[in-house]
C-alpha cells in the first residue's frame, strides 16, 4: 500500500489533507452533539 | 452584427414567447377546466387570489424577458450562421443593476404579501366560536357558543364508489370525494373564529373558498377565522398527509343566510334534547 | 491561453515506470477494494442510475393510479409507501449520489490532483450505499410494508409505521455517514492537494459548487442524523420529543427536518449550477460572464439557505413575527439566484453557439429550471401560500426545480464527460432524441400540475374528484412517455462505454477548457501524478 515512489510534496499535501479531514469530522460529530444535546436539555 | 437585425429578431421572439405564454396560462381554461386559485367568498380569500395574480403577473413578465434575450441570441449567436464570439466575460455595471432591480421588485411585491398577512392574524372581535378536530380519518366540530357537536365522514356514496375495484365510476358519483354525512353549516356575514385541533396525527383544514389552510396539531390549539360573504356550499380536502385515507376526509362548509342559520341552530338543538330525552326515558 | 505549460500525462510518450495504467486484476480488487477516484465516481454513477431507474418505476406506479379517478391498482397505503420511497430514493439514491460520482471523476482532475485526499475513506463513502439501499427497499417486502409517512417521516404519523420503521432510520443513517465522509473528502482534496497555480479563484466552477456543497452537506447531515434519532428514541425508549402527551412538541420535528431539509435542496441543485457554468461557455466558445459574481452568489445561496426553512412550515400556526421573517428571507434568495441566470444568459450573448447534446440539455435547464424557479417566488409569499401549500402546485415547483433542473442537468454532464471517461463518442442522434422527448414530456408530466393545484388539487392523495381528471391523465400520459425516454438514455449510455467506435479526442469539444481536457480520453488510470503548472482561470479566460 505504500508507495515507495510518492513524491514528497504531495505526501506533504495528503498528511496536511488528514488532518483538515479530521477537524472537518470532530465539527461534524460537534454538530450532531450540539443538536441532540440541546433537545433533550431544552426539554 | 447590424443592432437592427437584434431588434427586429427580438421583437419576433417577443411576441412567440409571448404566443407560448397565452397558449401555456390561458387556453388550458378554455377547455372548461379550472387552472386557476379560486377568489373565494371571504375577504381572506380575495386578498390572497389578488396577491397570487401579482406575483404571477410578475414571474410571467421576467420569464418573458429572459427567456426573449436567451432565444434571441439562440437565433443570432450560433456558429452556423457564422457568428463571431465576442471576449467579454463580466461588467461589474451589469451585475449592480441586476442585483438592485430584482431587489426592487422584490419590495414591492413585499408591501402586499405583508398586509395579507397582518390581516390573517388577527382573529380578534369573534361573534362565535367552532371548535375543529382532526381524526384518523373524519373531523369533528364543536360549536363552542351552541352544544352543538358532531363528526363529519366522507360520504356513504363516495366510500363504497372509492373502494379498490368498486366497479363504480366516479363520475357517476355527485361530488365524489368531496361530500360528507354532516357539513360544517356557519352563518354568513358573522366574524367566525376557529380552534383547530387534532387528536391523533397531523391534519389539516383546508377549505379553498375561505381562502387559507390551518394545521391541526395533536396537543396544540391552532386559532383561524373567517368572515363568509356569500351564502353557499363549500368543500375542502385535508391538507397534511395523515395515513392511509388521508384523501378520504373531505370537508363540507354550507354557508345561510343569517336566519336559515338560528333556524338550523335551533333544530339541532330540538333534535339533540329529543335524543337526551329518549335515552333517560330508556 | 493554455492552461498548462508541460503535462507529462498527455500521452505522446509513456514514462518509464508508467505507473499511469496499471488497473488492478481481479473482480473483487477492482471494484471491492478499489481507492481510484475514478473506479469509485464510476460506481456511484452506475448505482445512482440504477436508483434513478427504480424510483421512477415506483413514480410509474403513482402516476398510472392517478391516471384516472377511482383506485384501480393500489391500495392507499401503498400508495403512501409509493410515494414516501420514490422520494426518498430519488433524493438520496439516485440524485445525490450521482453528484458524488461526478465530484470523484472531475474534482482531482479538474484541480490537477492525483486523487481524493483520502482514498480509502472514499471507497467506504461509496460501499455502505448498496448496504443501506438494500436495507431501505427491503422494507417494501416486510410485513407492515414500506414507509409510508412522506419522505419528510413527520411524527406522529411516521411513528405509527410497523416493523420496518427501524431499518428506515438506519438507511437514512448510513447515507448521512456516507454523505458527509464523502463531504469531508472533498473539502480536504481542494484544500490541500491543488496543483501549483491554481488558486481557488481559478478553479471551475464545479469545483467550486461542490466546495460549497460540501460544507452544506457536513453542516446539515448531522442534524437530519439527530432527528431520525429522536424519532427512533420517541417509538422504542419512551421519549417524548415529538409527543404532545409527555411534554414534546410534533412541530419541532418540522423545524430540525427543514432546518437540514431546505439546504438540502441547494445540495442537490449547486452541483447542477456548477455544470451548467462548464458547459455553457464551451458550446458558446466564449468565457463564463462573471466568474467572480458567480462564486459569491453561490456562497450567497448556501448562506441563506440555513435562515428559510420554515418556508415548508408556513401552516403549522407560526407568530406572525417568524412568517414575516422567513417570508423575507426566502424572497431573498431568488436575487443571486437571478444573478445567476442572467450571468448563464450573457455568456451565450454574443457568443458562437453551436447545440450538441450537452448544451440542449443545460440550454432546457436554464429555462426549465427558470420557472421551477419562479413558481418558487410565488410560495415563497406565505398569504398566497395558505392556498398553494400540500397542493400539487408544490409537488409541480419542485419537481421543475429536480428534473428538469437537477436531473436535465446530470444528464448534460453525463454527456459532457463520457467521452472523456471512456474514450468513445456517444451517439449525438440519439442524444437529440433523448433531449427533445425528455424535454417535451417533463413538461406534460408537470406542467399541468401546476394548474392542479391551484384548482384544490391535494398532495399525497392515490384518488381525486373528478374535476382533476383531465389534468391528471394529461400528467400520467406525461410521465409514462418521460419514464419511457430513460430508457433511451440507459441505451445511449451503454453504447457509448461499450460499442461505440467512434473515439474521443483528449479535448473533445471545440471550446472545451480546463485541466481535465488536457488528459486522454479516457484518462491513465493514475492520472496527474505530477501535478501540472496553472497559470490563468480556463473558465473565465482571465487571470
Amino acid at each position: 500500500m505504500i508507495d515507495k515512489h510518492e513524491p514528497d510534496e504531495l505526501r506533504q499535501k495528503r498528511a496536511q489533507a488528514v488532518k483538515t479531514a479530521l477537524v472537518l469530522g470532530i465539527i461534524a460529530a460537534a454538530i450532531f452533539a450540539t443538536f441532540v444535546g440541546s433537545a433533550i436539555i431544552g426539554r | 452584427m447590424k443592432k437592427e437585425n437584434t431588434i427586429i429578431v427580438a421583437l419576433a421572439v417577443l411576441a412567440a414567447i409571448i404566443a407560448a405564454t397565452w397558449l401555456i396560462l390561458v387556453a388550458p381554461g378554455l377547455t372548461g377546466n379550472e387552472v386557476n386559485m379560486t377568489r373565494g367568498v371571504t375577504q381572506q380569500s380575495g386578498d390572497h387570489f389578488d396577491l397570487h395574480m401579482i406575483v404571477l403577473w410578475i414571474c410571467v413578465v421576467i420569464g418573458i424577458g429572459v427567456f426573449t434575450v436567451m432565444f434571441t441570441s439562440i437565433v443570432l449567436h450560433r456558429k452556423s450562421r457564422g457568428h463571431e464570439a465576442a471576449k467579454f466575460n463580466h461588467s461589474t455595471k451589469a451585475e449592480i443593476i441586476w442585483t438592485i432591480i430584482p431587489v426592487l421588485i422584490l419590495v414591492v411585491m413585499a408591501v402586499p404579501a405583508t398586509t395579507a398577512l397582518v390581516r390573517m392574524e388577527d382573529s380578534s372581535g369573534a361573534e362565535m366560536t367552532v371548535k375543529i378536530t382532526g381524526f384518523q380519518w373524519r373531523w369533528k366540530y364543536e360549536y363552542l357558543d351552541e352544544d352543538i357537536s358532531f363528526i363529519s365522514s366522507l360520504d356513504q356514496t363516495s366510500n363504497a364508489a372509492r373502494q379498490l375495484n368498486s366497479g363504480v365510476t366516479p363520475a357517476s358519483v355527485e361530488n365524489y370525494l368531496l361530500n360528507v354525512d354532516h357539513p360544517l353549516v356557519l352563518p354568513v356575514g358573522r366574524k367566525i373564529k376557529f380552534l383547530i385541533t387534532a387528536d391523533d396525527v397531523i391534519h389539516s383544514w383546508w377549505v379553498p373558498a375561505l381562502g387559507w389552510k390551518r394545521d391541526a396539531i395533536p396537543g396544540f390549539v391552532n386559532e383561524a377565522w373567517t368572515n363568509i360573504e356569500k351564502p353557499g356550499t363549500y368543500r375542502g380536502q385535508c391538507a397534511e398527509l395523515c395515513g392511509k385515507d388521508h384523501g378520504f376526509m373531505p370537508i363540507v362548509v354550507i354557508a345561510l343566510a343569517e336566519d336559515e342559520y338560528e333556524s338550523w341552530v335551533r333544530e339541532q338543538l330540538a333534535e339533540k334534547s329529543q335524543n337526551d330525552q329518549q335515552v333517560t326515558v330508556r | 491561453m493554455t492552461t498548462q505549460v508541460s503535462h507529462p500525462d498527455v500521452s505522446e510518450t509513456h514514462d518509464e515506470h508508467d505507473h499511469g495504467d496499471h488497473k488492478p486484476t481481479g473482480f473483487l480488487d477492482r471494484w471491492l477494494f478499489t481507492t481510484n477516484h475514478k473506479d469509485i465516481g464510476t460506481l456511484y454513477l452506475v448505482f445512482s442510475l440504477t436508483m434513478f431507474m427504480i424510483g421512477g418505476a415506483m413514480a410509474m406506479v403513482i402516476r398510472a393510479e392517478l391516471f384516472m379517478p377511482g383506485l384501480q391498482l393500489v391500495e392507499p397505503d401503498f400508495f403512501n409507501q409509493m410515494t414516501t420511497m420514490h422520494a426518498l430514493i430519488m433524493v438520496f439514491g439516485a440524485v445525490m449520489p450521482a453528484w458524488v460520482g461526478f465530484a470523484n471523476w472531475l474534482v482531482p482532475m479538474m484541480i490537477g490532483a492525483p486523487d481524493m485526499a483520502l482514498p480509502r475513506m472514499n471507497n467506504w463513502s461509496f460501499w455502505i450505499l448498496p448496504f443501506a439501499f438494500t436495507m431501505l427497499l427491503s422494507t417494501l417486502f416486510m410485513d407492515s410494508g414500506g414507509p409510508a409517512a412522506g419522505w419528510t417521516l413527520y411524527p406522529p404519523l411516521v411513528l405509527q409505521t410497523g416493523t420496518s420503521f427501524a431499518f428506515v432510520v438506519f438507511a437514512i443513517h448510513m447515507m448521512g455517514v456516507s454523505s458527509i465522509m464523502g463531504s469531508i473528502n472533498i473539502i480536504a482534496t481542494i484544500f490541500n492537494m491543488r496543483a501549483p497555480g491554481m488558486r481557488l479563484l481559478r478553479m471551475p466552477m464545479f469545483v467550486w459548487t461542490w466546495l460549497i456543497t460540501a460544507f452544506l452537506l457536513i453542516a446539515v447531515m448531522p442534524v437530519l442524523a439527530g432527528a431520525v434519532t429522536m424519532l427512533l428514541t420517541d417509538h422504542f425508549f419512551s421519549t417524548n420529543f415529538f409527543n404532545a402527551a409527555g411534554g414534546g412538541d410534533p412541530v419541532m420535528f418540522q423545524h430540525i427536518f427543514w432546518f437540514f431539509g431546505h439546504p438540502e435542496v441547494y445540495i442537490m441543485i449547486l452541483p447542477a449550477f456548477g455544470v451548467v457554468s462548464e458547459i455553457l461557455p464551451t458550446f458558446s466558445r466564449k468565457p463564463l460572464f462573471g466568474y467572480g459574481s458567480m462564486v459569491y452568489a453561490t456562497a450567497t445561496i448556501a448562506f441563506l439557505s440555513f435562515i428559510v426553512w420554515a418556508h415548508h412550515m408556513f401552516t403549522v400556526g407560526m407568530p406572525l413575527q417568524g412568517e414575516l421573517f422567513f417570508m423575507y428571507a426566502t424572497m431573498l434568495i431568488s436575487v443571486p439566484t437571478g444573478v445567476k441566470v442572467f450571468n448563464w444568459v450573457s455568456t451565450m450573448w454574443q457568443g458562437s453557439m453551436t447545440f450538441e447534446t450537452p448544451m440542449l440539455f443545460a440550454i432546457g435547464f436554464v429555462v426549465l429550471f427558470t420557472i421551477g424557479g419562479l413558481s418558487g417566488l410565488m410560495l415563497a409569499i406565505t398569504a398566497a401560500d395558505f392556498q398553494y401549500h400540500d397542493t400539487y402546485f408544490v409537488v409541480a415547483h419542485f419537481h421543475y426545480v429536480l428534473v428538469p433542473g437537477a436531473v436535465f442537468a446530470l444528464m448534460a454532464a453525463t454527456y459532457y464527460w463520457l467521452p472523456k471517461f471512456t474514450g468513445n463518442m456517444y451517439s449525438e442522434k440519439w442524444g437529440k432524441i433523448h433531449f427533445w422527448l425528455s424535454a417535451i414530456f417533463v413538461n406534460v408530466l408537470f406542467f399541468p400540475q401546476h394548474y392542479l393545484g391551484l384548482a384544490g388539487m391535494p398532495r399525497r392523495i392515490p384518488d381525486y374528484s373528478p374535476q382533476f381528471a383531465d389534468f391528471n391523465m394529461i400528467s400520467s400520459i406525461g410521465g409514462f412517455a418521460f419514464g419511457l425516454t430513460q430508457v433511451l438514455f440507459v441505451g445511449i449510455v451503454w453504447h457509448c462505454a461499450y460499442r461505440s467506435k467512434v473515439k474521443a479526442t483528449p479535448a473533445v469539444w471545440e471550446g472545451s477548457r480546463g485541466l481535465e481536457w488536457t488528459l486522454d480520453s479516457p484518462p491513465a488510470y493514475h492520472s496527474f501524478n505530477t501535478p501540472p503548472e496553472v497559470t490563468c482561470n480556463a473558465l473565465s479566460r482571465a487571470d
